[in-house]
């Protein structure tokens, strides 16, 4: 059916800037309004790629997963997250819903996250790889959903 | 919030005024935590008739941070005098009778603060004597005895336990509120508070700190900095907390490099470093500048939970939530 959901948010956009923005006295309401606006956009931009974003991002946090689990393995600190992170990197996602697949990657970030924290500081060279690899999953993951709002850098 | 109910509690807090009349109320956008109104009273006194312009600061129905206005209303108080340009306080008031909300009431400054009018607009002529005095305020606000035996009686902030408990401070406060308000894992803020907790530095002293220090925060005037606003994150801490937020990416406005859209960091250290005193270290920047990003998400994240449950209709509160990912990519950047 058309317009699609996309195609339909960024229509509202248009029919808020060109009708009802310019209408607005108050400073304030028109600052929301604006912010509306760009909010409409943001979700129109996702629309399409949200489940395959969620997919793409679900298996490569099973790998590092399965790669955490392997290096925690024997560790005598490790014990919990080793199993855990072994689980997780079995699963498979059974279904598109976007609830569905943003639960499981809630799983997956808070396993993720605990592995992080123990990865800090280690000396073991595997340790350290798997870091690298966790800030670096994360930050090609992060970079896919930024807006690039922040301001260039300073000293680079 | 309307002229009658403005003009009904200027009567009850001057009951020697007469003809109140309040105009041109209006609330200024952009406040992301506590409601910023501006409205004009006057009124007639000892004779003659007088003029005014105030701002209301008024709790939010929910906010980006959950301070105490207790504090900042303090802290203008106890800054008055100093030097630190920062507008008169008058009432503190929490009876809701009032305007629904509690709120505090202070005179209004002349100036802009518009962070893309300062970059924009006709300020820019004048950039390099801004650049100049927001270095040298930044470094009096430093300087400052906050201390209640011999100072500005500060001490009601929170003293950290010296100098090298600084960083585990802001650590503790922003992973608090963190698990508090998070409404899904946050790994690379996690990964951020194991880097923050070993790699914490030594303040060179324990200093008033802003805690908001940027850009957009403060009012100018032709070539003047006129008023430092935005007091809610006040506390004691490590001077160089400041230093670092000021250089956040966030708050490039003028969409290049310049701090605050003002002047490059180097510049903004040794003009810093000159009127304080103080050394600017790479890995202490390095250290707040992660604790700055970590802090940013949090607050952003608090702001996202309360539109998410109905708490905020503001738009900025949804808004300010997606530009998490970026800080993100920025925090694993500086922690890489």
């Amino acid at each position: 059916m058309r317009p699609n959901g996309e195609e339909l948010l960024r229509g509202i956009q248009n029919t808020l800037a060109t009708y009802v923005l310019p209408e607005i006295e108050s400073a304030h309401a028109r600052f929301e309004l604006v912010l509306v606006t760009a909010l409409l956009g943001v979700v129109a931009s996702e629309w399409d790629g949200a489940a395959q974003r969620l997919v793409d991002d679900n298996g490569a946090l099973r790998e590092l997963a399965g790669r955490g689990a392997a290096a925690l393995a024997g560790r005598a600190e490790a014990g919990g997250p080793a199993d855990e992170l072994r689980s997780l990197a079995g699963e498979a996602d059974s279904s598109l819903r976007l609830s569905e697949l943003s639960a499981a990657n809630g799983r997956l970030r808070a396993a993720l996250a605990r592995l992080g924290a123990l990865l800090e500081g280690s000396d073991a060279p595997a340790l350290r790889e798997l870091r690298v690899a966790v800030i670096e999953h994360l930050r090609a993951e992060a970079q896919g959903r930024a807006l690039s709002l922040l301001g260039p850098r300073a000293d680079s | 919030m309307r002229e009658e109910q403005i003009a009904a509690y200027l009567q009850h807090k001057m009951p020697d005024a007469r003809e109140i009349a309040v105009s041109q109320i209006w609330r200024i956008p952009g406040g992301a935590s506590r409601e910023t109104w501006s409205f004009d009273a006057s009124w007639q006194e000892d004779g003659s008739r007088r003029e005014r312009g105030f701002i209301v600061r008024r709790d939010p129905e929910a906010s980006l941070l959950e301070t105490e206005r207790y504090v900042e209303f303090r802290v203008y108080q106890a800054l008055q005098g100093t030097g630190v340009p920062v507008p008169e306080v008058y009432w503190l008031e929490t009876d809701p009778q009032w305007l629904e909300r509690p709120f505090f009431v202070m005179g209004r400054l002349p100036g802009e603060a518009s962070a893309q009018a300062l970059i924009a607009g006709a300020f820019a002529q004048n950039r390099d004597t801004i650049a100049q005095q927001k270095a040298e305020i930044l470094a009096r606000i430093h300087s400052l005895d906050w201390s209640t035996s011999s100072g500005l009686g500060l001490d009601f902030l929170g003293v950290p336990d010296g100098p090298d408990r600084c960083g585990q401070q802001e650590i503790d406060r922003w992973e608090g509120i963190m698990r508090q308000q998070m409404l899904e894992p946050q790994p690379a803020l996690e990964l951020a508070l194991a880097w923050l907790r070993a790699h914490q530095p030594v303040a060179q002293k324990v200093t008033l700190v802003h805690a908001d220090y940027r850009t957009g925060n403060f009012l100018v005037e032709g070539d003047r900095i006129t008023g430092v606003l935005d007091w809610e994150m006040v506390h004691l801490g490590d001077p160089l907390e400041d230093v670092a937020w000021a250089c956040l990416r966030a708050w490039r406005w003028a969409g290049d490099a310049r701090i605050g859209g003002l002047m490059p960091r180097q510049e903004f250290y040794q003009r810093y470093e000159e009127a304080s005193g103080l050394k600017v270290d790479p890995e202490s920047i390095r250290f707040w500048e992660v604790l700055g990003n970590l802090k940013a998400a949090v607050i952003f994240l608090t702001g996202g939970r309360s539109f998410c449950e109905g708490r905020s209709k503001d738009a900025i509160h949804a808004f300010t939530a997606y530009l998490n990912p970026d800080i993100e990519v920025e925090i694993l950047r500086l922690i890489d």
